[in-house]
């Protein structure tokens, strides 16, 4: 509560500045200043009075104003980067107010045309694309991502409407999930390219991968249109990095900081330098027989450093050449981060038979675990086109991206049952520590080009090759038990040595994902009776490959009670000391995905309809490295879908627009999800499904669009979507140890959704938010008098990972003459399913979230300025429960409140992220 | 060949006659049984044999009495097959425990049965060299070093398809190889030992597991390990040296029926008999006349039990025991690390006796022996000889039908079970009871004046020797005591010893367990 009322105080500092910044007498001039063509307000253009020198200029709303100390005539310059200058002479005798328009520099230009050329980086610019797009699409500007307190694009996200993230083990936001949709439902672009991703596990890119200031927009597509891939539900994100601009631009910034949490508890760091990059049968060949001491030990071993800060740099330059034909827009990008968090982590995995009842949730373990993490980012981005001439133009653009995430995990382990637990304090307990480095990088090139072949006759192709690599060598976590309790010969409790269990994996998991793929699209314009139209033809092919490539080692205890001491005493053999020669996990695996679609787009007065079909064939086949006499060594699947679409957009007038649509689309399982390998999950076991479905879905949507301003919106929505075959996760295997992907039957979801966005002076508000009402029936297990129970009961519940409440909201102060802005965005999450328990209600339930977080920065030398960015201001708690309580338990559960109906499962605490720095622009 | 069989055939009857002569008072007659053959007789010694490709042919037919057969990498018996081993037959596995491929398995997706007798006992082996050594009597307490642990080979892993394995007077040693490949479609992942004899059935018509009269040496990891889904008769077995750092003789998981009975377990790990099935569904195994010494020791975890152990969902009819220098007693399990409760209203116990030669719990650094470990469903009954006190029987809550008692230390030597030749009180301290190498001469048969004679429950005994009834236990009545799960009798079939008046494996009327240490 405090820190609620310390962002209060910042906030009203900020105001009583700008009200400061206003004194009232004299005569008062009031204006706005727009763009001459579209109507943009111009946020931030300068106003000069040359004599006597008074300046201001524009605020959120486009406005300014000016106190005159007397009455006469006056000189006013207008100035706004990328326009032409203005000058007027005004005679001034009272109160008055003044429309300025300001025509864009490149309109002196005639070769193109106004919606390529204007700097897309605006926020009034991205608003600008929403209103003109055929389908239903949403845009961050990069002016809203430079001003949002969050560094990378994930972050970002989840200020647009109806978008939450999912957060990675570091507690960064990594995947976005559209409409609550869970993040498999939607994929991600870049520059209008599907990446492939390095995660082995996944089809969605990790978007923490991506810098924030690499990104010029970002658009959120929630309908898709014949000429778009169409394996997204939910939606589509295109990220669109820089272009080149249309004079030499600079912008640099460098900033440090730190998490609370580490500045409370440290940091457990571990030399990632003493890891194996690659395991012992790698390194030797598949003969070599390992030796214990191939296994190293400094990776096990922690030291609690106190000063860890962070470090973020960015660059991006660009600039024309050669008569402005070739553009250049060159991005880097480098972000080093700690980060320290504690998670309350208890498996609800445990499902007890009671005699003449149904049966009942017992706790078995509660970890309480210290994560230390500490991610590098480097991202590398060039952009670079060359106009021929008005007719042609070819785009060459690379992204080199890499994340590496080195994070410790040290776990205390209380068991919950049993003679050997008596109470709070007692019971046997277990220590883990465990050294998990993850290397994961992306490279795209990307080759386009844009023809106008005659007029109306358009033509555009791509070609671009991706190569995602993941890789974790030696994931490794050693054991040892202890605690505190009776063993039977006297019922007073005593502390037991710590002793070595008797068994370590150390784990390689390395995989390579090759994408190879070609777009061409042919687009007619002309008229018939007035009606103008354009017919798109095109098609797509990308070839999918990935290599797999996993090796387990199990290392045991010489068979004597080893006390444990530190890794270095500890004495172990190998048990299979050939590593995994085969195993399902080595593997080879194609997709080829081809499409081909046609689409009409035509308009009839004030009806714009966009129509067509989409033909998709996927094929997709593995090979393991499993025996020949194993089921599921080999398989291959494939299928195609017919996937109509019709989107209508009703005009109501230059500011209303009424939009209806109708989509059908795909989900794909992955690789992963596919072949038959068992794997060593985060927490669960987990394993592949060969049975596993592809989902299809009915989508539709209904919005209402009222574009008050240019950057001031009002958007009403709602959407029905019927899905067959989802795709969700739950548990399976006789004691639901296993975690596996399942097809648990059909969904349905709908929903309505509003976006609000104001600007009054000084000030912008931008909200949204999005209800979702889903459902899927399904049998649960359930038992009765210790057998199952012989009809399985059926339970309604919401889709895996499905929010019914989402909402956004930021609160934007912007001082243009004083070079300040501040934004408090605040986000909210609903509770949702984290994970689906194959028993009757023991769902595990995300708790609703609230989170707020603040940036500032202040300009000064016209080319510098200084940014803070608080993230998680509130340090919320993210907790996970099963809404049972634990009735199999005799005595009290740790972290549990006494008496709850549900208990907790895990519960996080992030901590605050802060960070200050400096920025030079030049444009 | 028929010569070969004839000196076999006059090999068994002269040692039938010998053995009749000893029994003045009873007549036995003995004739020879005719040698087997099913199927083609497998008469190449080397296995097994390749194809034109080099992939090795699955193994079927019938090794012949008196071979040796040299194994050097995995047999498949397909399903609907069947390899039929006649009596005394030495299979030599060529395996080093260090890897897979270089540890031979015998996957039986059909049916393999090792048809030894007691004079004709067939034998499965580690080939031994200079570098893969066998065990020695050396070895008494030496987990690291011990070759016995080492899981030369793979064992038998039967797949859902599997018939039947049938083990009768067979040597089984030095199992426990590690899995890679094909671990998960045997519930195990790479790199986890195998264990001796794993089957589970799975959905399919359930296969049945018939081992006696066997002995069992050696293993990494459980010896009989986590079969499901199938039915049992495992009797007059000896289990020494069986489990690493843990593991037990025998473990049973989910929907698994049938009897336990006059086993000897000596040196388990871990446990020496356990059964834990899953949630929602059953396993009930009869564990009764079985002898349990010196196990529980190399299981360095708590919460794990150290002679009979019945877990999640499990039950029978528990009678007969005796449990001499384990770590624990019977235990009806309310709970452990990894288990749940034990479906307690489909369990009958009773009728045994726990003895700890020690005289105290835990002295310096000896590791602990109790009775019965409180805070679990277990309690002494009034047949029971053990020096447990029940204390309060929890009436309310998670726990309610525990039993918070006390183990009186002091009264350990009031329950010696006198066996012939075993002295219970000089093997319980030190570290002799963590000794896991059965001495020669060593001998569990019952003392005249031993207590467990004629204290156990049998067919036609009255009284506390009554066979117990539970009306109230649907799955107890349905199934049976013993049960009549496997076909009984005949080659392919087992030989099933009802409980006997006298408690342990060795009832003083010979009719239990036949080994000999």
């Amino acid at each position: 509560m405090k820190k609620g009322l310390l962002l209060i105080q910042f906030f009203s500092m900020f105001l009583c500045l700008s009200s400061q910044a206003q004194q009232a007498n004299g005569i008062v001039v009031k204006g706005t200043i727009l763009d001459a063509i579209n109507k943009d307000q111009l946020v931030g253009a300068t106003i000069q009075i040359i004599n006597p020198k008074l300046s201001t200029s524009a605020r959120l709303d486009g406005t300014f104003s000016f106190n005159l100390p007397k009455a006469g005539t006056y000189t006013m310059h207008f100035h706004y980067v990328g326009y032409v200058d203005k000058d007027t002479t005004l005679e001034i005798n009272s109160f008055k107010r003044i429309h300025i328009l300001l025509r864009p520099a490149y309109s002196e230009l005639k070769t193109v045309s106004i919606s390529d050329k204007q700097s897309r980086e605006t926020e009034s610019s991205a608003k600008r694309t929403e209103q003109l797009s055929a389908n239903m699409l949403n845009v961050v500007s990069a002016k809203a991502i430079q001003l949002s307190p969050d560094i990378t694009v994930a972050n970002v996200l989840q200020r647009v409407s109806g978008v939450s993230v999912e957060r990675s083990g570091s507690g960064d936001g990594r995947y976005a999930i559209i409409r609550g949709m869970d993040k498999r439902y939607n994929y991600t672009l870049v520059n209008g390219i599907k990446i492939p991703s390095p995660d082995s596990k996944n089809r969605y890119v990790p978007l923490d991968i991506f810098p924030s200031d690499l990104v010029e927009r970002i658009e959120i597509s929630k309908t898709l249109t014949p000429d778009m891939e169409a394996d997204a539900i939910g939606g589509a994100v295109n990220m669109v990095m820089k272009n080149a601009p249309e004079r030499f631009y600079f912008n640099a910034s460098i900033s440090t900081g730190f998490n609370q949490n580490v500045a409370d508890y440290g940091f457990n760091a571990f030399p990632v330098n003493a890891i194996n990059k690659q395991s012992p049968y790698e390194q030797n060949g598949a003969a070599y027989i390992a030796k214990p001491a191939d296994f190293t030990r400094d990776n096990l071993n922690y030291t609690n450093k106190k000063v860890t800060p962070n470090a973020i740099a960015n660059l991006s330059i660009g600039n024309r050449f050669f008569d402005k034909k070739l553009g250049v827009m060159l991005g880097g990008s480098y972000q080093n981060t700690y980060r320290t968090y504690k998670n309350i982590f208890v498996p609800g995995d445990q499902y007890i038979d009671k005699t003449n009842a149904v049966g009942v949730l017992q706790i078995k373990h509660a970890n309480f675990r210290d994560y230390s993490t500490q991610v590098t980012r480097i991202g590398l981005n060039l952009k670079s086109d060359y106009r021929f001439n008005e007719n042609n133009t070819i785009g060459a653009y690379a992204l080199y991206t890499i994340l590496d995430d080195a994070q410790s995990r040290l776990t205390r382990d209380t068991i919950q049952t049993g003679s050997t637990r008596a109470g709070y304090g007692t019971g046997q307990t277990w220590y883990y520590g465990r050294s998990k480095y993850q290397h994961q990088s992306i490279l795209n090139t990307t080759l386009d080009g844009k023809h106008t072949l005659m007029p109306g006759l358009k033509f555009n192709w791509t070609g671009a090759y991706s190569l995602a690599e993941n890789n974790i060598p030696d994931l490794a976590e050693y054991q040892y038990n202890t605690g505190f309790f009776a063993d039977g010969t006297n019922p007073t409790p005593y502390q037991h040595g710590n002793t070595l269990d008797a068994t370590m994996h150390r784990v390689w998991q390395d995989n390579t994902d090759k994408d190879l793929s070609g777009y061409a699209n042919l687009a007619f314009t002309n008229k018939l009776r007035d009606i103008p139209y354009t017919i798109t033809v095109g098609g797509m092919y990308r070839d999918k490959q990935r290599d797999n490539k996993y090796q387990d080692y199990r290392l045991n205890t010489d068979g004597t009670a080893q006390p444990w001491i530190d890794i270095y005493h500890y004495s172990w053999s190998v048990n299979n000391a050939n590593g995994s020669p085969a195993n399902f996990n080595t593997y080879r695996a194609t997709e080829d995905v081809s499409a081909g679609f046609g689409m009409i787009k035509f308009k009839i007065r004030k009806l714009e309809t966009v129509a067509g079909a989409r033909l998709e064939n996927t094929s997709l086949s593995y090979e393991s490295d499993a025996l020949e006499t194993q089921v599921g060594k080999r398989g291959s699947i494939s299928y195609s879908d017919i996937l109509p679409s019709v989107n209508f957009k009703y005009i109501l007038n230059e500011k209303n627009n009424l939009r209806l649509s109708y989509f059908a689309s795909i989900n794909r399982p992955t690789f992963y999800e596919i072949v038959p390998g068992g794997n060593v999950g985060d927490e669960y076991s987990e394993t592949g499904n060969v049975l596993i479905k592809h989902a299809t879905a009915d989508n539709f949507d209904l919005r209402y669009e009222l574009f008050p301003k240019a950057n001031e919106q009002i958007l009403i929505g709602a959407f029905y979507k019927k899905i067959y075959n989802p795709i969700e996760y739950g548990f399976t295997g006789v004691k639901f140890d296993t975690y596996s992907p399942q097809n648990f039957g059909d969904a349905t979801n709908y929903g309505i959704e509003v976006v609000f966005e104001k600007y009054m002076g000084n000030f912008g508000l931008r909200a949204n938010y999005t209800y979702t009402n889903s459902s899927i029936t399904t049998t649960k297990f359930q038992t009765f008098n210790n057998q199952t129970v012989a009809q399985l009961p059926l339970q309604t519940r919401p889709l895996q990972g499905q929010s019914a409440n989402i909402a956004n909201a930021a609160l934007l102060y912007k001082n243009t003459k004083k070079g300040i802005d501040v934004q408090i965005a605040w986000q909210f999450t609903g509770e949702r399913i984290a994970l689906v328990s194959p028993v009757y209600e023991f769902d595990q339930w995300q708790k609703g979230l609230n989170t707020f977080d603040l940036s500032a920065e202040k300009r000064f030398k016209k080319h510098f300025a200084i940014f803070v960015k608080v993230q998680n201001l509130l340090n919320t708690p993210d907790e996970i429960y099963i809404k049972q309580p634990t009735t199999g338990n005799a005595a009290p559960v740790s972290y549990q409140v006494p008496g709850s109906s549900q208990t907790l499962a895990s519960k996080s605490l992030y901590g605050q992220n802060y960070q200050l720095g400096l920025r030079y622009s030049l444009q | 060949m028929k010569k070969h069989f004839l000196k076999i055939g006059l090999a068994v009857i002269t040692a039938c006659t010998l053995f009749s002569c000893k029994k003045s008072s009873n007549e036995t007659v003995n004739i020879s049984v005719p040698l087997r053959v099913v199927g083609k007789a497998i008469s190449t010694t080397t296995l097994p044999e390749k194809d034109a490709l080099g992939n090795p042919l699955p193994l079927k037919g019938t090794m012949l009495a008196g071979k040796t057969y040299d194994i050097m990498s995995d047999v498949t018996v397909n399903s609907g097959d069947t390899l039929y081993i006649q009596p005394g037959v030495t299979i030599l596995v060529h395996g080093d425990g260090l890897t897979a491929a270089s540890s031979p398995t015998f996957y039986v997706n059909g049916t393999l049965v090792s048809d030894g007798s007691k004079e004709a006992p067939n034998t499965f082996t580690v080939f031994e060299t200079s570098t893969i050594k066998k065990s020695n009597p050396t070895f008494k307490d030496d987990a690291a070093n011990d070759p016995a642990f080492k899981g030369y080979w793979g064992g038998f892993q039967c797949g859902p398809l599997a018939k039947l394995l049938l083990l009768r007077f067979t040597h089984i040693e030095y199992v426990g190889s590690p899995w890679d490949v094909n671990a998960t479609d045997y519930g195990a992942k790479a790199g986890d030992p195998k264990f001796g004899i794993y089957m589970n059935s799975g959905t399919n018509a359930r296969a049945s597991l018939i081992v006696e009269d066997s002995w069992f040496y050696g293993s990494k990891d459980d010896c009989i390990g986590k079969c499901a889904n199938i039915n049992v008769s495992i009797m007059r077995n000896t289990f020494i040296k069986t489990g690493g750092t843990g593991g037990e003789g025998v473990n049973f998981k989910d929907g698994v029926f049938g009897d336990m009975a006059y086993n000897l377990s000596f040196g388990g790990a871990t446990n020496g008999l356990k059964t834990a099935s899953v949630a929602g569904k059953s396993t009930i195994v009869n564990i009764y006349n079985n002898t349990l010494v010196q196990c529980g020791f190399r299981q360095t975890k708590a919460t794990r039990n150290g002679s009979i152990n019945t877990e999640t969902n499990t039950g029978g009819f528990i009678y007969n025991n005796i449990i001499v220098n384990c770590k624990q007693g019977l235990r009806i399990t309310y709970t452990s690390e990894k288990g749940s409760p034990s479906d307690t209203l489909n369990t009958s116990y009773g009728n045994s006796l726990t003895c700890i030669g020690r005289g105290t719990p835990m002295g310096g650094t000896e590791q602990y022996m109790v009775f019965i470990e409180p805070h679990q469903y277990t309690v002494k009954k009034s047949t029971d000889f053990n020096g447990y006190v029940n204390g309060t029987t929890i009436t309310t809550g998670a726990d309610a039908g525990t039993n918070i008692g006390t183990n009186t230390a002091s009264d350990s030597l009031k329950y010696d079970p006198l066996f012939v030749n075993y002295d219970v009180a000089a093997n319980s301290v030190g570290r002799n009871y963590r000794v896991s190498e059965l001495p020669a001469g060593y001998d569990f048969h019952l003392k005249s004046n031993s207590p467990a004679i004629g204290a156990g429950v049998y067919p036609g005994g009255t009284g506390k020797n009554a066979m117990p009834v539970k009306a109230n236990a649907p799955l107890l009545v349905q199934y049976g005591f013993p049960m009549k799960v496997v076909t009984a009798g005949g080659t392919f079939g087992a030989t099933i010893t009802p409980p006997n008046k006298d408690l342990g494996a060795f009832p003083t009327d010979g009719t239990g367990n036949q080994h000999k240490y």
